[in-house]
């Protein structure tokens, strides 16, 4: 069964066929929100959030257009959302509205290396746009243009933003981990 | 130096390493499959919506077109009939002298107040003289036929019904996600109340009982076919402002606002994946949500324009904005102030995260309170009861306020009545007398009318104790009754939807509810005949005034709090080759200690807005860029043919250029969000 059918079964109501599509994009939306928001109990909020609104939004997506990249950009366009509220220290009721946290088990698995740690301490040294886009390009595997769409930005701009971040990276790399340049240069 | 093409290649093996290590928790279907609810539109019905929505564009271009041309009609004939009883040195009694900033002239305000501010507050320069404009005073109001109506007609249609039952589902439902079979008589009533009050509009008991019928007998599949005459209002339309030809009526005269609730229940609608009411949005609400960045204010009011071609039309129509700031006052200079909270404790409060979000938002209010201040507690349901006198022990009051329960009917009018009972008993002449009300605005006990309140309230509000109102609950709220009490308590009426919200209004803007720094403010233009064509002012259609209760101290305006600020936008088509003179604007306030008038005025000159939209401002294009947000989302005849989408990408482009946006970056998320969904979009 292909995709667009697929589709077409959600927007009959076919809660299998959405499950399927959960299934297939779940970890690459989780992914995404947690490497934009850091915090894996908001990455959870985020994704649940972003597949009921996928589910209710589903009859006017347009069947065999990019599934995926419509699914990342409601769950960009959460992320963003959320951030400002979150941006309000965390309050009782918000603490009280998440689920108890499961256990913080893939934070600490991820950065077994000093180098992955040093990659990942130098990504959250970005400004949330740029780390946006990065993560979209490298992690989510978008295309400049679907990064374009997703970000509502100019493709020159996912272009520079991307080459920017890449350089503010490596000059991070520079000042803090001249190892990692070291092996990079290998 | 490792070239950017190692770098890249390393970032892709450690994403991809990401990849291997980043899985969604394994139960997130088990999470999510409970909370789907029934698909919401079926494909069907939807081609029918796309119909009918065409027709009703194409139906309300016809009422613009016809309404504007009657109305410049009702404007000459009026104008003709006021030029004979109103001489032209209508303004003679303006004298220049410089105060603020250069453009702004001071006018000598040789009429003072016909009100003061408080009721021991007398000083010599009140005498009460004849309003200049007294000559006028009884013409019919020239723009009273003005406004143009949207279709008195809600539709109640499945989509909306659909959703309130995905609304009800987990409350009378075993936890189920399906429609049960049978439903009961008070289910059905439940999910008619909410799909009701989701559409904005409210219904006859005859419609209703109608409705709940279909809904016990499974035959609901069909009620878009229900179009149901607007009758009593939860959100009250007034209407959209016409364009105004300056040869028959020069002048534009609105009272300052600075309510913000209106964004903040539409924002709760965005957030939900649906769009908000129509008759919800007021467009001088959305904008004044969010912070201006005009300089600091030197007099209590000061006023700043800026202007630019639109980018929502192609025939030349300019922009201006109209922006007042209030001069600030440091949250430790303020007055001490004696606050009465009213809350309601009703039964409708423990729906959803009410009563917490209430809690939430007076204990972050008596954070910010300090030495000199003191609180009182009513609370009402079935009855009022005075929990806690008027104190400055504020522990006390805390724990007062955390046992709260919601319990029994609402009896708005005792809650209030003993609140004000309590400010009067506690009246500081010195200090800042408030009563806060804070409520879901559902009064279905006592006087539910708000007229039958109105009047008692406005009587405090002149002897100097203010209201103002706190809406709580997406669902039945009342909208017309909360800004209804605000308006007459000369206080300001927000809406709390998350905690963050609640901490805002409640924490952030205190100072600025507590501390006014101008009362009965109002704004007047007045565009000159040889260089405007036409003007319309956007927004504002429920603080329109008369020109001549511009000078008329004892009516009602705007109260303006410390560190506030108010924007008016205004579409402006202008002459071929206009003088560089386009008008004038002037502003006009009370102050609120001793009541004198103060007036302000400065020309507005075609060089101001003269440029392009891409070369002013990021926060003048942010600003144009909500407004015709709004525009879209009431459905203004001016913007039919608009594309949300050009409207959403102006925003972006504004949002990337400011600042440390983020409330504003919200908006754009939530916009972006509605337009994957496919609800907002013009076709």
């Amino acid at each position: 069964m292909d995709e667009t059918d697929v589709v077409i079964e959600c927007q009959q109501g076919n809660r299998d066929a959405f499950r399927y599509i959960v299934e297939t994009y779940g970890d690459t939306l989780f992914g995404t929100a947690f490497l934009m928001t850091r915090d894996r109990a908001a990455a959870e909020d985020i994704v649940q959030s972003s597949l009921l609104l996928a589910w209710k939004g589903i009859p006017r997506f347009k069947a065999g257009t990019n599934l995926k990249a419509w699914l990342v950009r409601i769950l960009v366009n959460q992320v963003m959302s959320q951030r400002r509220r979150k941006q309000h220290s965390q309050s009782p009721l918000d603490a009280a509205a998440t689920r108890p946290a499961t256990t913080v088990d893939g934070l600490e698995a991820v950065l077994e290396s000093e180098r992955q740690q040093e990659i990942q301490a130098a990504l959250y040294t970005l400004d949330d746009r740029t780390r946006e886009a990065i993560v979209l390009r490298y992690f989510a595997e978008m295309s400049i243009k679907e990064i374009a769409q997703t970000l509502k930005w100019a493709e020159g701009t996912v272009k520079s933003r991307i080459h920017r971040g890449l350089a503010s990276l490596r000059t991070h790399f520079d000042a803090t981990a001249p190892s990692l340049v070291m092996a990079l240069e290998e | 130096m490792a070239p950017d093409r190692s770098l890249e290649s390393e970032m892709s093996r450690w994403f991809s390493d990401q990849r291997n290590d980043l899985k969604a928790p394994p139960d997130l279907w088990e999470e999510l499959e409970p909370r789907l609810g029934p698909q919401d539109v079926a494909p069907a019905w939807q081609r029918l919506f796309g119909f009918r929505w065409a027709v009703r564009r194409l139906t309300m271009r016809i009422a613009a077109t016809a309404a504007v041309l009657g109305l410049f009609a009702v404007v000459a004939v009026i104008y003709v009939a006021l030029s004979e009883t109103t001489s032209d040195d209508r303004f003679a009694s303006q004298s220049e002298s410089t105060i603020g900033q250069e453009q702004w002239r001071g006018i000598e305000t040789d009429q003072p107040s016909a009100q003061t501010a408080r009721p021991t507050a007398t000083t010599s320069a009140t005498t009460v003289a004849p309003p200049v404009f007294a000559a006028t005073a009884t013409a019919a109001p020239a723009s009273a036929g003005g406004l143009l109506p949207i279709p008195p007609v809600a539709v109640l249609d499945s989509r909306t019904t659909v959703a309130a039952i995905g609304d009800v589902l987990p409350i009378i439902g075993p936890g189920g996600s399906q429609l049960p079979s049978q439903i009961t008589r008070e289910q059905a009533q439940e999910i008619v109340t909410l799909a009701v009050s989701s559409s904005g509009y409210g219904i006859t008991p005859d419609q209703q009982e109608e409705i709940v019928v279909r809904l016990m007998n499974g035959d609901w599949s069909d009620l878009q076919d229900a179009e149901i005459p607007l009758d009593l209002t939860f959100f009250q339309n007034y209407g959209v402002n016409p364009f105004v030809d300056v040869s028959a009526e020069p002048i534009s005269t609105f009272s300052m606002d600075v309510d913000t609730a209106s964004y903040t229940v539409g924002r709760g609608y965005l957030d939900s994946g649906r769009i908000p009411p129509p008759a919800s949005v007021r467009v001088e609400e959305y904008i004044n949500y969010f912070d201006q960045d005009y300089p600091p204010a030197i007099d209590a009011l000061d006023g700043h324009i800026e202007g630019a071609l639109s980018p929502y039309s192609d025939d030349g129509t300019y922009l201006l904005r109209v922006g007042v700031s209030a001069i600030d006052v440091d949250p430790f200079e303020r007055r001490s102030a004696n606050i009465v909270l009213v809350i309601d404790t009703s039964g409708s409060m423990s729906q959803g995260n009410r009563i917490s979000l209430v809690q939430q938002g007076i204990f972050t209010l008596l954070d910010s309170l300090r030495e000199g201040d003191t609180v009182g507690v009513v609370t009402y349901s079935t009855q009022a009861m005075t929990q806690l006198r008027p104190t400055g022990d504020l522990n006390e009051a805390r724990s007062v306020v955390s046992r709260l329960h919601p319990d029994g009917s609402t009896n708005a009018q005792a809650g209030l009545r003993l609140g004000f009972t309590l400010a009067e008993e506690n009246f500081a002449d010195d200090k800042s007398n408030h009563v806060i009300l804070l409520s879901d605005g559902v009064a279905n006990v006592g006087t539910t009318e708000p007229g039958g309140l109105l009047d008692d309230i406005s009587e405090f509000a002149r002897d100097g104790i203010f209201l103002s109102t706190v809406g709580v609950g997406l669902g039945n709220f009342n909208d017309v009754l909360l800004e209804q009490l605000a308006n007459r308590g000369d206080g300001s009426y927000a809406y709390i939807d998350t905690a963050a919200e609640a901490r805002k209004v409640l924490g952030t803007d205190i100072t600025g509810l507590l501390e006014i720094v101008a009362r009965d403010a109002k704004v007047q233009l007045e565009f000159d005949e040889a260089a405007v064509e036409s003007y319309r002012l956007v927004g504002y259609e429920n603080r329109s005034l008369e020109t001549e209760q511009f000078r008329d101290d004892s009516i009602d305006a705007g109260e303006i709090g410390a560190g506030h600020t108010v924007t008016a936008m205004y579409e402006l088509k202008l002459k071929d080759g206009a003088a560089d003179d386009l008008g004038v604007v002037r502003l006009r306030w009370l102050d609120p200690e001793t009541g004198a008038a103060f007036e302000k005025e400065r020309d507005i000159s075609f060089s101001e807005v003269d440029r392009p939209f891409e070369s002013a401002s990021p926060r003048f294009r942010f600003t144009s860029s909500v407004m015709a947000v709004a525009e879209i989302l009431r459905r203004s005849p001016f913007f039919v043919e608009v594309d949300p989408l050009h409207v959403v990408s102006t925003l972006a482009a504004a949002v990337a250029d400011l600042e440390s946006p983020s409330e504003e970056r919200e908006l754009l998320s939530l916009l972006n969000t509605a337009i994957e969904l496919g609800v907002l979009s013009n076709d």
